[in-house]
Protein backbone atom coordinates (compact mmCIF):
# COMPACT_ATOMS: atom_id res chain seq x y z
CA UNK A 1 0.00 0.00 0.00
CA UNK A 2 2.84 2.45 0.95
CA UNK A 3 4.36 1.88 -2.51
CA UNK A 4 1.10 2.66 -4.36
CA UNK A 5 1.58 5.90 -2.57
CA UNK A 6 5.60 6.16 -3.19
CA UNK A 7 4.68 6.39 -6.92
CA UNK A 8 3.02 9.22 -6.61
CA UNK A 9 6.04 11.05 -5.34
CA UNK A 10 9.09 12.95 -6.71
CA UNK A 11 12.24 10.38 -6.33
CA UNK A 12 14.22 12.30 -4.01
CA UNK A 13 10.97 12.28 -1.39
CA UNK A 14 9.98 8.57 -2.75
CA UNK A 15 13.59 7.54 -2.13
CA UNK A 16 13.93 9.51 1.46
CA UNK A 17 10.68 7.35 2.70
CA UNK A 18 11.80 3.79 1.26
CA UNK A 19 15.48 4.68 3.13
CA UNK A 20 13.42 5.28 6.65
CA UNK A 21 11.31 2.30 5.81
CA UNK A 22 14.22 0.66 5.53
CA UNK A 23 16.33 2.00 8.40
CA UNK A 24 13.82 1.07 11.30
CA UNK A 25 12.23 -2.40 10.30
CA UNK A 26 11.20 -2.67 13.59
CA UNK A 27 8.56 0.10 13.48
CA UNK A 28 7.25 -1.88 10.37
CA UNK A 29 6.38 1.46 8.84
CA UNK A 30 4.29 -0.64 5.96
CA UNK A 31 1.72 -2.00 8.28
CA UNK A 32 1.18 1.17 10.63
CA UNK A 33 1.49 3.84 8.58
CA UNK A 34 -1.89 5.54 8.40
CA UNK A 35 -1.11 8.91 6.46
CA UNK A 36 1.65 10.82 4.61
CA UNK A 37 1.10 14.33 5.62
CA UNK A 38 2.82 17.18 2.85
CA UNK A 39 2.61 20.45 4.10
CA UNK A 40 4.63 23.44 2.05
CA UNK A 41 8.04 24.46 3.81
CA UNK A 42 7.51 21.86 6.56
CA UNK A 43 8.62 18.84 7.31
CA UNK A 44 6.92 15.54 5.65
CA UNK A 45 5.46 13.67 8.30
CA UNK A 46 4.33 9.78 8.22
CA UNK A 47 1.73 9.09 10.77
CA UNK A 48 1.94 5.60 12.25
CA UNK A 49 -0.49 4.25 14.30
CA UNK A 50 0.67 4.78 17.62
CA UNK A 51 2.93 7.80 16.86
CA UNK A 52 4.44 10.17 13.82
CA UNK A 53 7.65 10.01 12.10
CA UNK A 54 9.19 13.82 11.28
CA UNK A 55 11.61 13.15 8.29
CA UNK A 56 14.20 16.04 7.58
CA UNK A 57 12.73 17.42 4.28
CA UNK A 58 11.15 20.33 3.60
CA UNK A 59 8.30 20.33 1.08
CA UNK A 60 8.98 23.12 -1.37
CA UNK A 61 6.06 24.29 -3.51
CA UNK A 62 7.37 22.60 -6.90
CA UNK A 63 7.23 19.03 -4.67
CA UNK A 64 3.45 19.89 -3.91
CA UNK A 65 2.67 20.51 -8.01
CA UNK A 66 4.34 17.71 -9.00
CA UNK A 67 2.80 15.45 -6.96
CA UNK A 68 -0.72 17.14 -7.68
CA UNK A 69 0.50 16.86 -11.37
CA UNK A 70 0.93 13.12 -10.97
CA UNK A 71 -1.92 12.60 -8.63
CA UNK A 72 -4.19 13.93 -11.78
CA UNK A 73 -2.52 11.87 -14.29
CA UNK A 74 -1.15 15.11 -16.10
CA UNK A 75 -4.52 15.87 -16.19
CA UNK A 76 -6.50 18.55 -13.69
CA UNK A 77 -8.94 19.35 -15.71
CA UNK A 78 -10.08 15.89 -15.43
CA UNK A 79 -10.11 16.04 -12.08
CA UNK A 80 -11.07 19.36 -11.06
CA UNK A 81 -14.62 18.21 -9.89
CA UNK A 82 -12.46 15.74 -7.28
CA UNK A 83 -10.13 19.06 -6.38
CA UNK A 84 -13.17 21.43 -5.54
CA UNK A 85 -14.49 18.49 -3.10
CA UNK A 86 -11.18 19.03 -1.24
CA UNK A 87 -9.76 14.78 -1.81
CA UNK A 88 -8.92 12.56 -5.07
CA UNK A 89 -8.66 9.34 -5.00
CA UNK A 90 -5.83 7.84 -6.42
CA UNK A 91 -5.60 3.42 -6.93
CA UNK A 92 -5.33 1.71 -4.38
CA UNK A 93 -8.75 3.32 -2.51
CA UNK A 94 -6.34 5.94 -0.74
CA UNK A 95 -8.04 9.40 -0.76
CA UNK A 96 -5.40 12.46 -0.98
CA UNK A 97 -6.99 15.08 1.06
CA UNK A 98 -6.04 18.46 -0.44
CA UNK A 99 -5.83 22.18 0.65
CA UNK A 100 -5.49 25.79 -0.53
CA UNK A 101 -7.17 28.81 -1.17
CA UNK A 102 -10.86 27.79 -2.49
CA UNK A 103 -11.70 30.34 -5.68
CA UNK A 104 -15.65 31.18 -4.72
CA UNK A 105 -18.05 32.17 -7.52
CA UNK A 106 -22.27 33.08 -6.67
CA UNK A 107 -21.14 31.08 -3.06
CA UNK A 108 -20.01 28.10 -5.11
CA UNK A 109 -16.45 26.19 -4.31
CA UNK A 110 -15.37 26.20 -8.52
CA UNK A 111 -11.54 25.57 -7.65
CA UNK A 112 -8.83 25.18 -5.22
CA UNK A 113 -5.82 27.09 -5.56
CA UNK A 114 -2.30 27.94 -3.96
CA UNK A 115 -2.63 24.16 -2.60
CA UNK A 116 -0.38 24.11 0.47
CA UNK A 117 -0.93 20.77 1.49
CA UNK A 118 -1.34 16.78 0.97
CA UNK A 119 -2.72 14.29 3.85
CA UNK A 120 -2.55 10.97 1.53
CA UNK A 121 -4.56 8.49 3.91
CA UNK A 122 -3.62 5.13 3.41
CA UNK A 123 -6.80 2.78 3.10
CA UNK A 124 -7.00 -0.93 4.77
CA UNK A 125 -9.56 -3.16 4.46
CA UNK A 126 -10.31 -4.69 7.73
CA UNK A 127 -11.98 -8.35 6.34
CA UNK A 128 -14.36 -9.74 8.74
CA UNK A 129 -15.02 -6.93 10.84
CA UNK A 130 -18.43 -7.07 10.93
CA UNK A 131 -18.87 -10.80 11.78
CA UNK A 132 -19.89 -9.04 15.54
CA UNK A 133 -22.44 -6.53 13.88
CA UNK A 134 -23.37 -8.99 11.17
CA UNK A 135 -24.98 -11.35 14.25
CA UNK A 136 -27.13 -9.13 14.83
CA UNK A 137 -28.02 -8.00 11.62
CA UNK A 138 -28.69 -10.64 9.09
CA UNK A 139 -32.13 -12.18 9.06
CA UNK A 140 -31.86 -15.95 8.27
CA UNK A 141 -34.58 -17.01 8.45
CA UNK A 142 -35.95 -14.83 5.69
CA UNK A 143 -31.88 -14.40 4.09
CA UNK A 144 -32.61 -11.05 3.81
CA UNK A 145 -31.27 -7.95 6.94
CA UNK A 146 -32.91 -5.98 9.36
CA UNK A 147 -32.98 -2.52 8.45
CA UNK A 148 -30.00 -1.28 10.56
CA UNK A 149 -28.72 2.27 11.78
CA UNK A 150 -25.17 1.78 12.77
CA UNK A 151 -23.85 4.89 15.43
CA UNK A 152 -20.89 5.84 16.00
CA UNK A 153 -18.56 9.08 16.60
CA UNK A 154 -16.26 9.89 14.06
CA UNK A 155 -13.30 7.30 13.36
CA UNK A 156 -14.12 4.50 14.96
CA UNK A 157 -14.80 2.46 11.67
CA UNK A 158 -18.43 2.67 10.64
CA UNK A 159 -17.29 2.84 7.47
CA UNK A 160 -14.86 0.45 7.59
CA UNK A 161 -17.64 -2.01 9.15
CA UNK A 162 -20.37 -0.84 6.83
CA UNK A 163 -18.08 -2.03 3.52
CA UNK A 164 -17.63 -5.40 5.31
CA UNK A 165 -21.29 -5.84 5.75
CA UNK A 166 -22.23 -4.94 2.23
CA UNK A 167 -19.16 -7.34 1.28
CA UNK A 168 -20.35 -10.76 3.16
CA UNK A 169 -23.79 -9.98 2.29
CA UNK A 170 -23.03 -9.27 -1.11
CA UNK A 171 -20.83 -12.36 -1.11
CA UNK A 172 -23.30 -14.37 0.97
CA UNK A 173 -22.08 -16.67 3.77
CA UNK A 174 -22.32 -20.35 3.24
CA UNK A 175 -21.33 -21.43 6.55
CA UNK A 176 -24.56 -19.97 7.67
CA UNK A 177 -26.19 -20.69 4.91
CA UNK A 178 -27.00 -17.10 3.69
CA UNK A 179 -27.19 -16.60 -0.07
CA UNK A 180 -25.78 -13.51 -1.43
CA UNK A 181 -27.67 -10.67 -1.91
CA UNK A 182 -27.96 -7.54 -4.70
CA UNK A 183 -26.62 -4.78 -2.92
CA UNK A 184 -26.58 -1.03 -4.06
CA UNK A 185 -23.87 1.55 -2.29
CA UNK A 186 -24.09 5.26 -2.90
CA UNK A 187 -20.74 6.27 -2.58
CA UNK A 188 -21.21 10.36 -2.21
CA UNK A 189 -17.44 10.67 -0.95
CA UNK A 190 -15.71 7.49 -2.21
CA UNK A 191 -14.87 5.99 0.65
CA UNK A 192 -16.46 2.74 0.25
CA UNK A 193 -15.81 0.99 -3.08
CA UNK A 194 -13.21 4.21 -3.36
CA UNK A 195 -13.67 3.70 -7.31
CA UNK A 196 -10.94 4.56 -9.32
CA UNK A 197 -11.79 4.98 -13.22
CA UNK A 198 -14.59 2.61 -12.67
CA UNK A 199 -12.99 -0.09 -10.42
CA UNK A 200 -13.63 -0.55 -7.12
CA UNK A 201 -10.65 -0.26 -5.35
CA UNK A 202 -12.28 -1.75 -2.26
CA UNK A 203 -13.45 -5.19 -2.36
CA UNK A 204 -17.53 -4.59 -1.77
CA UNK A 205 -19.13 -7.98 -3.16
CA UNK A 206 -19.51 -9.93 -6.01
CA UNK A 207 -22.95 -8.43 -6.02
CA UNK A 208 -22.70 -4.95 -5.27
CA UNK A 209 -23.28 -1.75 -7.47
CA UNK A 210 -21.70 1.67 -6.72
CA UNK A 211 -23.14 4.95 -7.33
CA UNK A 212 -20.59 7.36 -6.56
CA UNK A 213 -19.56 10.97 -6.52
CA UNK A 214 -23.92 11.87 -6.13
CA UNK A 215 -25.85 12.78 -3.55
CA UNK A 216 -27.30 10.03 -1.24
CA UNK A 217 -30.91 11.00 -2.34
CA UNK A 218 -30.58 11.34 -5.63
CA UNK A 219 -28.08 7.99 -5.94
CA UNK A 220 -30.57 6.16 -3.82
CA UNK A 221 -33.87 7.04 -6.10
CA UNK A 222 -31.44 6.02 -9.73
CA UNK A 223 -30.32 2.51 -7.91
CA UNK A 224 -33.82 1.98 -7.03
CA UNK A 225 -35.07 2.71 -10.67
CA UNK A 226 -32.77 1.04 -12.33
CA UNK A 227 -30.11 -1.73 -10.63
CA UNK A 228 -32.73 -3.70 -8.58
CA UNK A 229 -31.10 -3.51 -5.35
CA UNK A 230 -31.87 -5.82 -2.33
CA UNK A 231 -30.46 -4.19 -0.18
CA UNK A 232 -28.64 -0.44 -0.07
CA UNK A 233 -26.39 0.68 2.11
CA UNK A 234 -25.32 4.73 2.65
CA UNK A 235 -22.66 6.37 4.74
CA UNK A 236 -23.17 9.61 7.24
CA UNK A 237 -27.37 9.48 6.59
CA UNK A 238 -28.59 12.53 8.09
CA UNK A 239 -30.29 15.52 5.60
CA UNK A 240 -33.85 15.89 5.10
CA UNK A 241 -33.10 14.79 1.68
CA UNK A 242 -31.25 11.43 2.73
CA UNK A 243 -34.01 10.60 4.75
CA UNK A 244 -36.68 10.68 2.14
CA UNK A 245 -34.56 8.84 -0.33
CA UNK A 246 -34.51 6.26 2.46
CA UNK A 247 -38.08 5.86 2.99
CA UNK A 248 -38.58 5.83 -0.97
CA UNK A 249 -36.59 2.95 -1.06
CA UNK A 250 -38.04 1.03 1.89
CA UNK A 251 -40.82 1.31 1.02
CA UNK A 252 -40.48 -0.19 -2.26
CA UNK A 253 -39.55 -3.37 -0.22
CA UNK A 254 -35.42 -2.84 -0.34
CA UNK A 255 -33.59 -3.27 2.73
CA UNK A 256 -30.75 -1.03 4.11
CA UNK A 257 -27.88 -0.37 6.30
CA UNK A 258 -26.99 3.04 6.97
CA UNK A 259 -24.17 5.07 9.54
CA UNK A 260 -25.16 8.44 11.39
CA UNK A 261 -22.63 10.53 13.46
CA UNK A 262 -23.87 9.95 16.74
CA UNK A 263 -22.62 8.72 20.39
CA UNK A 264 -25.46 7.26 22.21
CA UNK A 265 -28.76 6.26 20.68
CA UNK A 266 -30.47 9.70 22.48
CA UNK A 267 -28.30 11.58 19.42
CA UNK A 268 -30.97 10.24 17.40
CA UNK A 269 -33.75 12.53 18.39
CA UNK A 270 -31.69 15.38 17.46
CA UNK A 271 -32.58 14.35 14.43
CA UNK A 272 -35.93 15.06 13.54
CA UNK A 273 -35.85 12.75 10.30
CA UNK A 274 -34.11 10.06 11.93
CA UNK A 275 -36.03 9.93 14.62
CA UNK A 276 -39.03 9.20 13.09
CA UNK A 277 -38.12 6.59 11.27
CA UNK A 278 -37.11 5.04 14.08
CA UNK A 279 -40.19 5.41 16.06
CA UNK A 280 -42.25 4.29 13.10
CA UNK A 281 -39.95 1.23 13.11
CA UNK A 282 -38.70 1.61 9.64
CA UNK A 283 -35.48 1.40 11.44
CA UNK A 284 -35.54 -2.71 12.75
CA UNK A 285 -31.79 -2.81 14.35
CA UNK A 286 -29.26 0.00 15.82
CA UNK A 287 -25.57 -0.69 16.42
CA UNK A 288 -23.74 1.45 18.99
CA UNK A 289 -20.00 0.86 17.99
CA UNK A 290 -18.23 3.38 20.64
CA UNK A 291 -18.46 0.38 23.15
CA UNK A 292 -19.34 -3.27 23.12
CA UNK A 293 -22.88 -2.91 24.40
CA UNK A 294 -25.35 -2.25 21.50
CA UNK A 295 -28.91 -1.69 21.27
CA UNK A 296 -31.66 -3.44 19.27
CA UNK A 297 -34.89 -2.15 18.81
CA UNK B 1 28.43 -3.04 -75.63
CA UNK B 2 26.53 -0.38 -76.92
CA UNK B 3 23.21 -2.21 -74.89
CA UNK B 4 25.20 -2.03 -71.65
CA UNK B 5 25.99 1.74 -72.42
CA UNK B 6 21.99 2.66 -73.33
CA UNK B 7 20.84 0.06 -70.28
CA UNK B 8 23.22 2.20 -68.26
CA UNK B 9 21.85 5.66 -69.37
CA UNK B 10 18.68 4.08 -68.92
CA UNK B 11 18.96 3.58 -65.34
CA UNK B 12 20.52 6.96 -64.57
CA UNK B 13 17.09 8.45 -66.53
CA UNK B 14 14.72 6.48 -63.98
CA UNK B 15 17.61 7.50 -61.29
CA UNK B 16 17.05 11.07 -61.78
CA UNK B 17 13.55 10.74 -62.35
CA UNK B 18 13.11 8.99 -59.08
CA UNK B 19 15.27 11.48 -57.48
CA UNK B 20 12.96 14.63 -58.63
CA UNK B 21 10.12 12.40 -57.16
CA UNK B 22 11.63 12.03 -53.63
CA UNK B 23 12.30 15.10 -53.08
CA UNK B 24 8.97 16.28 -54.13
CA UNK B 25 7.42 13.49 -52.15
CA UNK B 26 8.83 15.82 -49.11
CA UNK B 27 6.97 18.41 -49.95
CA UNK B 28 3.61 15.85 -49.77
CA UNK B 29 4.53 14.07 -46.78
CA UNK B 30 4.97 17.41 -44.67
CA UNK B 31 1.19 18.35 -45.92
CA UNK B 32 -0.11 15.58 -45.05
CA UNK B 33 1.91 15.05 -41.55
CA UNK B 34 0.46 18.45 -40.99
CA UNK B 35 -2.58 17.56 -41.75
CA UNK B 36 -2.63 14.61 -39.34
CA UNK B 37 -1.40 16.53 -36.22
CA UNK B 38 -4.90 18.82 -37.12
CA UNK B 39 -7.25 15.65 -37.12
CA UNK B 40 -5.02 14.32 -33.85
CA UNK B 41 -5.70 17.59 -31.89
CA UNK B 42 -9.72 17.80 -33.46
CA UNK B 43 -10.11 14.27 -31.41
CA UNK B 44 -7.79 15.75 -28.42
CA UNK B 45 -10.09 18.61 -28.23
CA UNK B 46 -13.47 16.60 -28.29
CA UNK B 47 -11.86 13.82 -25.56
CA UNK B 48 -11.94 16.37 -23.29
CA UNK B 49 -15.08 17.92 -23.53
CA UNK B 50 -16.84 14.78 -23.91
CA UNK B 51 -15.27 12.36 -21.82
CA UNK B 52 -12.93 14.51 -19.50
CA UNK B 53 -10.14 11.50 -20.03
CA UNK B 54 -6.43 12.32 -18.71
CA UNK B 55 -4.52 13.17 -21.40
CA UNK B 56 -2.13 10.05 -21.25
CA UNK B 57 -5.59 7.94 -22.14
CA UNK B 58 -6.62 10.32 -24.99
CA UNK B 59 -2.64 10.19 -25.93
CA UNK B 60 -2.92 6.41 -26.06
CA UNK B 61 -5.69 6.51 -28.32
CA UNK B 62 -5.07 9.48 -30.87
CA UNK B 63 -1.26 7.41 -31.20
CA UNK B 64 -3.31 4.17 -31.92
CA UNK B 65 -5.52 6.19 -34.58
CA UNK B 66 -2.79 8.75 -36.50
CA UNK B 67 -2.82 7.75 -40.22
CA UNK B 68 1.19 9.00 -40.18
CA UNK B 69 3.66 6.48 -37.68
CA UNK B 70 5.78 9.68 -36.92
CA UNK B 71 2.80 11.67 -35.82
CA UNK B 72 1.24 9.00 -34.20
CA UNK B 73 5.02 8.18 -32.39
CA UNK B 74 4.76 12.18 -30.80
CA UNK B 75 1.83 11.19 -29.25
CA UNK B 76 2.77 7.77 -27.56
CA UNK B 77 6.18 8.88 -26.90
CA UNK B 78 4.78 11.55 -25.05
CA UNK B 79 2.35 9.30 -23.56
CA UNK B 80 5.43 7.15 -22.13
CA UNK B 81 7.07 10.67 -20.87
CA UNK B 82 4.58 11.32 -18.48
CA UNK B 83 4.96 8.91 -16.07
CA UNK B 84 8.18 10.96 -15.29
CA UNK B 85 7.91 13.96 -16.07
CA UNK B 86 5.03 17.15 -16.84
CA UNK B 87 2.45 16.48 -19.85
CA UNK B 88 4.27 20.17 -20.67
CA UNK B 89 7.80 19.00 -20.35
CA UNK B 90 6.67 15.59 -22.16
CA UNK B 91 5.06 17.11 -25.11
CA UNK B 92 8.41 19.32 -25.82
CA UNK B 93 10.79 16.16 -25.72
CA UNK B 94 8.63 14.30 -27.83
CA UNK B 95 8.33 16.32 -30.40
CA UNK B 96 12.51 16.98 -30.30
CA UNK B 97 12.53 13.39 -30.30
CA UNK B 98 10.37 12.77 -33.67
CA UNK B 99 11.46 16.18 -34.99
CA UNK B 100 14.33 14.73 -37.46
CA UNK B 101 12.20 12.01 -38.78
CA UNK B 102 9.50 13.98 -39.65
CA UNK B 103 9.35 15.61 -42.61
CA UNK B 104 8.50 19.20 -41.14
CA UNK B 105 10.61 22.58 -40.94
CA UNK B 106 11.54 24.26 -37.95
CA UNK B 107 8.66 26.99 -38.16
CA UNK B 108 5.89 23.61 -37.95
CA UNK B 109 8.11 22.33 -35.29
CA UNK B 110 7.70 25.91 -33.20
CA UNK B 111 3.74 25.69 -33.71
CA UNK B 112 3.30 22.37 -33.05
CA UNK B 113 5.56 22.66 -29.69
CA UNK B 114 2.93 25.48 -28.23
CA UNK B 115 0.37 23.11 -27.61
CA UNK B 116 2.43 22.51 -24.46
CA UNK B 117 1.76 25.37 -22.79
CA UNK B 118 -0.94 25.42 -20.03
CA UNK B 119 -0.58 20.87 -21.12
CA UNK B 120 -2.24 19.31 -18.15
CA UNK B 121 -2.52 22.46 -15.86
CA UNK B 122 -5.63 24.43 -16.67
CA UNK B 123 -9.07 23.64 -16.66
CA UNK B 124 -11.26 22.44 -19.11
CA UNK B 125 -11.56 25.94 -21.32
CA UNK B 126 -8.38 26.97 -20.83
CA UNK B 127 -6.95 23.36 -22.36
CA UNK B 128 -9.95 23.61 -25.33
CA UNK B 129 -8.51 27.10 -25.75
CA UNK B 130 -4.99 26.45 -26.00
CA UNK B 131 -5.17 23.07 -28.16
CA UNK B 132 -7.62 25.90 -30.24
CA UNK B 133 -5.12 28.15 -30.52
CA UNK B 134 -2.51 25.72 -31.48
CA UNK B 135 -5.03 24.40 -34.50
CA UNK B 136 -4.73 27.96 -35.66
CA UNK B 137 -1.35 28.04 -35.75
CA UNK B 138 -1.33 24.75 -37.81
CA UNK B 139 -3.60 25.59 -40.13
CA UNK B 140 -1.81 28.16 -41.16
CA UNK B 141 1.32 26.14 -42.22
CA UNK B 142 -0.67 23.86 -43.81
CA UNK B 143 -1.66 26.50 -46.03
CA UNK B 144 1.79 27.59 -46.19
CA UNK B 145 2.75 24.13 -46.86
CA UNK B 146 0.06 23.22 -49.35
CA UNK B 147 1.38 26.58 -51.44
CA UNK B 148 4.93 25.12 -51.50
CA UNK B 149 3.63 22.10 -52.95
CA UNK B 150 1.99 23.38 -55.36
CA UNK B 151 5.03 25.14 -56.28
CA UNK B 152 7.46 22.01 -55.86
CA UNK B 153 5.93 19.34 -56.47
CA UNK B 154 5.70 19.44 -60.29
CA UNK B 155 8.92 21.01 -60.28
CA UNK B 156 10.93 18.84 -58.87
CA UNK B 157 9.70 15.51 -60.53
CA UNK B 158 10.19 17.54 -63.95
CA UNK B 159 13.86 18.49 -62.69
CA UNK B 160 14.45 14.93 -62.15
CA UNK B 161 13.39 13.96 -65.39
CA UNK B 162 14.81 16.56 -67.21
CA UNK B 163 18.20 16.39 -65.43
CA UNK B 164 17.83 12.79 -66.30
CA UNK B 165 17.30 13.69 -69.84
CA UNK B 166 20.55 15.93 -70.07
CA UNK B 167 22.78 13.79 -68.60
CA UNK B 168 21.86 10.86 -71.19
CA UNK B 169 21.89 13.54 -73.88
CA UNK B 170 25.57 14.70 -72.56
CA UNK B 171 26.65 11.07 -71.90
CA UNK B 172 25.26 9.71 -75.45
Amino acid sequence: MMEEILKYLPKNISELIQKEINKNPEKEIINQAIELRIRINRPIIIRLIKSDIVLNYRIKQNDIINILEKICENSIYAYKAQLIEGYITIYGGHRVGITGRAVIENGKIINLKYISGLNFRIAREVFGCSNKVLQEILDIKNNTIFNTLILSPPGRGKTTILRDCIRQISNGIPSINFKGKNCSIVDERGELAAMYKGIPQNDIGLRTDVLENISKSEGIKMLIRSMGPEIIGCDEIGSKEDIEAIKYALSAGVKGIFTMHAKKIEDTKKNKEISELIENNIIEKIIILENTSKEEK
Amino acid sequence: MKIIKYLMLLILFLASTILGKILSKKYIERVEELEDIKNALSIFKNKIKFTYSPINEIFEEIGNNCNKKNIANIFTKSKENMKAISASKSWLEAVDNMSSKLNLNKEDIVKIKTLSKLLGISDIEGQINQIELTEELINTQIIKAQKEREKNETMYKKLGATMGLILVILLI
